[in-house]
């Protein structure tokens, strides 16, 4: 059974800033007519927001360099199947010794 | 999943939840609490809708929040920039949110990750879908593998209609088809199937075994874990170095061949094991799951099964429906807000993990009347969250639903009715954060002419 006596309380460091009417916030569109119950505050742009990653993409249809080895598949992989088997890392239980990472 | 691995996992199979009768008994990750579910659910619904989990956030210092409404996952789901996924370089305020280490520094392994999977912003996820995916399991290619599919089915109803007339449903037919299935789509060996099994349940053992809505394993479990996922890994890697040489007609021969528009280049052998990592974690469990599911719906209500009987029309809209009410992935954490956000006057910081519940949504009343009740003419059948929707809508859904519409079409053909086997059923479900039937037994009998 969870504690949620402070249901609406948040004491983490990343409590938001106070939410009244006056801070800018939009809305998701309506669903069948009802109206959605997200407001997303936006806040000023961030200008270091990495809204895309870096990628792999060829000019001349060249392989990137490759790394080889189970800590290198890892890495090819979505992190989220991924989480707890990083060798070497505080993720990981052990590093292996053809570990690249 | 079989209930037999390495560590000792009886405490957790064998517990006994209470049904919660208030919302200070509601514990959707409590020991047992699987078997009460719906009824949590609807204790959610109507007293907190948005439930805050303390400290389980993607850093010791931020929360995570468990969401149970159909709206609100909707729209968290459509906004893939307000709710990326941990641990994406999508996740705009700091790539590697969500995978920060212990002492909070972001993790350079995390930029890695994102730096070499195929998807590491939104336009490159749409493109890996379409033109990786979708050709081999989605809606647009999984058609094609329809003689393939009922050829398996078949023969999986060979090995038992002669042979008396009850059978333990998850093993003899649920378990064996997705991963016959698979196993073919990929081209790997069918003569492998037993130790792919076992490679399988590795990589769903966290959602079954982990703890709370993080999914989190003791240290040994993990390292038992990775010893199971490398030696899978290893075996992945051999299939591709094949595949290079001696292409086939085959998704790992297609990955192996196959030039990525989106990147103008084809893909190195560790791309390939990523999406057939993703491929093999995503096409076993959960449709074994949901055909286990619509067994006992159909087990259990006669009615229902001679309708299916007198009009095969209706297997699809069944299919939907099974899937709606017994959602064999509950909820995942695969969320989390790049911004301040609001739910339902819950205030949600930045940083705030999401758990969403997609089984708790499709059983919203708010969205669907009835929502405990097979109903084939609802107008909204296809809508539920099984799959989730947006980008990110399961990639397999395509070969998914073909299984379980061939599944269903077969067995109304070959059998004339299916019946609960009485005493032996507990109806008893398996840990974790999946929705999966340990066994089901079922009476039979032979359809005539």
């Amino acid at each position: 059974m969870r504690d949620e006596s402070d249901h609406l309380a948040n004491p983490g460091l990343g409590a938001p800033k106070p939410q009244g009417d006056e801070q800018a916030f939009r809305k998701p569109p309506p669903l069948h007519g009802r109206e959605s119950h997200i407001r997303i505050f936006e806040g000023e742009p961030d200008p270091n927001a990495k809204l895309y990653g870096k990628t792999q993409i060829s000019a001349d249809g060249a392989l990137p360099r490759e790394e080889h080895g189970p800590s290198a598949v890892l890495k090819a992989l979505d992190p989220f199947w991924t989480r707890g088997i990083i060798p070497g890392t505080s993720n990981g239980p052990e590093k292996p010794a053809d570990s690249q990472v | 999943m079989t209930q037999s691995t390495a560590s000792d996992y009886s405490e957790m199979i064998n517990a006994v939840g209470k049904c919660p009768i208030d919302l200070g008994e509601v514990d959707l990750f409590g020991a047992g609490q699987q078997e009460h579910w719906p009824e949590s659910y609807k204790i959610l619904h109507e007293e907190s809708p948005v439930q805050r989990i303390p400290g389980e956030g993607s850093t010791p210092d931020t929360d995570g929040f468990v969401i149970t409404k159909y709206q609100d996952i909707y729209d968290i789901v459509r906004d893939p920039q307000t709710f990326p996924q941990p641990g994406f370089a999508g996740a705009d305020g700091g790539g590697t949110a969500g995978m920060s280490t212990e002492d909070g520094e972001p993790s350079a392994l995390a930029d890695a990750m994102a730096l070499n999977t195929l998807r590491p912003n939104l336009e490159l996820h749409k493109a890996h879908r379409i033109e990786l995916t979708d050709p081999w399991v989605g809606a647009t290619g999984a058609p094609r593998h329809r003689p393939m599919v009922t050829k398996f089915v078949d023969q999986l109803i060979d090995n038992w209609i002669d042979k008396g007339e009850e059978i333990e449903f998850v093993e003899d037919f649920a378990a064996p088809l997705p991963q016959l299935v698979m196993t073919t789509i990929l081209g790997w060996p069918l003569e492998d199937i037993d130790i792919l099994r076992k490679w399988g349940q590795a990589q769903v053992r966290r959602f079954v075994y982990g703890k709370g809505h993080r999914n989190i394993m003791s240290d040994e479990e993990e390292l038992e874990n990775a010893r199971d996922l490398g030696e899978f890994m290893e075996y992945v890697q051999e299939q591709v170095t094949r595949k290079r040489r001696d292409p086939q007609e085959d998704m790992t021969s297609f990955l192996t061949q196959v030039t990525y528009k989106a990147m103008n280049r084809k893909l190195t052998d560790n791309e390939v094991i990523g999406v057939l990592f993703g491929m093999h974690i995503g096409g076993l469990e959960t449709t074994q799951y949901a055909i286990a599911a619509e067994a006992e719906l159909l087990a259990q209500n006669p009615e229902l099964w001679r309708e299916l009987k007198a009009d095969r029309s209706k297997i699809r809209f069944f299919a939907e429906e099974g899937m709606r009410i017994h959602a064999p992935t509950q909820g995942l954490s695969t969320r989390m807000a790049a911004k301040d956000v609001e739910i339902r006057g819950v205030p949600i910081p930045k940083g705030s993990i999401l758990h969403l519940r997609y089984g708790a949504a499709n059983l919203d009343a708010e969205e669907f009347n009835c929502p405990a009740e097979v109903d084939l003419t609802r107008p909204n059948t296809g809508r539920h969250m099984t799959f989730s929707q947006g980008i990110r809508v399961c990639p397999g859904a395509g070969i998914s639903r073909l299984e379980q519409n061939i599944a269903w079409e077969r067995l109304v053909d070959r059998l004339e009715t299916i019946e609960l086997a009485p005493g032996k059923n507990d109806f008893r479900h398996q840990p974790g954060i999946m929705l999966g039937l340990w066994e089901l037994h079922l009476q039979f009998t032979k359809a005539t002419g």
